[in-house]
This record gives C-alpha cells, structure tokens and sequence, in this order.
C-alpha cells in the first residue's frame, strides 16, 4: 500500500442507525448514544455518537496519507472538543503539521471542530 | 469507583472476518486487503472495540463521555488474531468541577507481541446515585 504525500479528507453523514450499530459491535451501550428518553435529561439534549466510531475516520484519513505505514507503528492522540449528533456531516481532516513530521488531526461537523489532535505514521 | 492503580480484568478478543466486518459495516471504515500471502488486517481503530471490555468493567458507565484517546498501532492486527487487552487507571483528577479517569491499555497477540497500547480519557458523569 503506497502512501500519498498530501493532506487527505474523509467524510460522511453520521445516522442514528450508524450509532446503534457501533454499539452493538462494541458493546458500548451507554444509553448516551442509543436512548433518546434518556439522552434528551443530559446536557446534550438528544443522542450523540460514540466519539470512537468517529475515530474511524480519522484512520481512513491517515491510511491514504501514510499506507501501510499507519497499521504499522502508526500514533495517534486526540481529544474531543465536541459533540456529534445523528444527521451530522463529518469530515476528517488530516493535514501536514506546521513543525515536525506528524499530521494535524482535526474532525468538523456543524462548521467546528468535534476531534483535535496529532498523529503520525510508522516508521518506513 | 476506581483508584489510581485498579488493574482490570484482561479483556481477550478473537479477530474473526465477521467481527472486522461488522466493525466495517457499522462505522464505514473500508475493509483492507492482504496480500497472498498474508490475511487481511483489520482497520487499526477495530481497537476501540478490542479494548471496549476493559471500559465495560468500570463502575461509572451510563453517562460517562469520552474526552481524549491516544493510540500506538505497533503491528497489524489480522483475522485469526487471539487479543488479550491489560488495563490500569493510571490517572484520576478534576477539572472544572468534571471527574476525570485515565486508563491505560495495551493489548497483545498469541504470540505475546504488543500489537496496540492507549491511552483512554473519561469523564465521569455526575454523581447521583453515589458513585464518587
């Protein structure tokens, strides 16, 4: 798998039905991201996505910019500044950063950033 | 709840075609394709879902919200794959009035080789029913 030398996007639109699924793959039933009776008494006011579904896009990201070379020895380190909801359209960021030789790591949904963080490739 | 040094059950984990695929499915995340030689690998971040069992074991679930993750994919991670994922809370602390947990991981192969190690940041939902 060859690597791309430049910035890389990723997106698409987060559904209830995406939400669920993850969940059941997971096994992260929080009722935070599947309950909407019980969602919509926290500070969210609704469901939101499990912030590491979204993690998955960031991974498609860095693929395209690293190759193989993010399966293998690959870093990553995020927080998250926002949340997701269902309908939201999401896209990955992934661009060179301004000193060093990792990436700059930003998710946006709603024109803000929902994930911010750095990452890098392995070593060739 | 938890304190700083709780070790966690060890969380193990088979890496079926079914399992890589599903996680495909449900997050959209492409399938990846192995050479001949080799079986396919699994998207790195299936390891949000290798390590989940470690989260499932704390205390302070219903609300809680992830913060922050760090992840370092040491080695690919393929179908056939027998996982077992270590825990430890390596950190409590607040910030705002917010309760903070951090938990470390690191998940290794049938061969004993580490494969992925992290870092997972909480916080904790209010208190209501007497969690601390």
């Amino acid at each position: 798998m060859e690597a791309a030398s430049s910035p890389a996007r990723c997106g698409r639109t987060i559904t209830q039905e995406m939400i669920d699924r993850y969940a059941d793959v997971s096994g992260d039933l929080n009722p935070l991201h599947i309950d909407e009776a019980f969602a919509s008494r926290t500070a969210f006011g609704r469901t939101i996505a499990h912030g590491q579904l979204l993690l998955s896009l960031v991974s498609e990201a860095m693929i395209i910019v690293c190759g193989d070379r993010w399966l293998d020895g690959g870093e990553l380190d995020v927080r998250f500044t926002a949340p997701v909801f269902s309908g939201d359209a999401v896209t990955a960021h992934v661009d060179p950063a301004d000193e060093g030789d990792g990436y700059a790591v930003e998710l946006r949904a709603r024109d803000r950033a929902v994930i911010l963080g750095t990452a890098r490739c392995g070593a060739a | 709840m938890e304190t700083v040094g709780t070790q966690l059950d060890p969380v193990p984990f088979r890496v079926t075609g079914d399992a890589v695929r599903a996680y495909c499915e449900a997050t959209g995340h492409p399938q990846m394709a192995g050479s001949e030689a080799d079986q396919s690998p699994a998207p790195p971040t299936l390891a949000s879902v290798y390590t989940y069992g470690l989260v499932a074991q704390l205390r302070a679930k219903e609300g809680a919200i992830l913060a922050g993750q760090s992840f370092r994919f040491l080695q690919p991670v393929r179908e056939g794959d027998e996982l077992r994922t270590d825990g430890v809370i390596i950190e409590r602390f607040e910030k705002r009035g917010r309760q903070f947990m951090v938990l470390e991981t690191e998940t290794r192969n049938q061969q004993g080789d580490l494969v992925c190690s992290g870092r997972l940041t909480r916080i904790l939902p209010d208190a209501p029913s007497g969690e601390a």
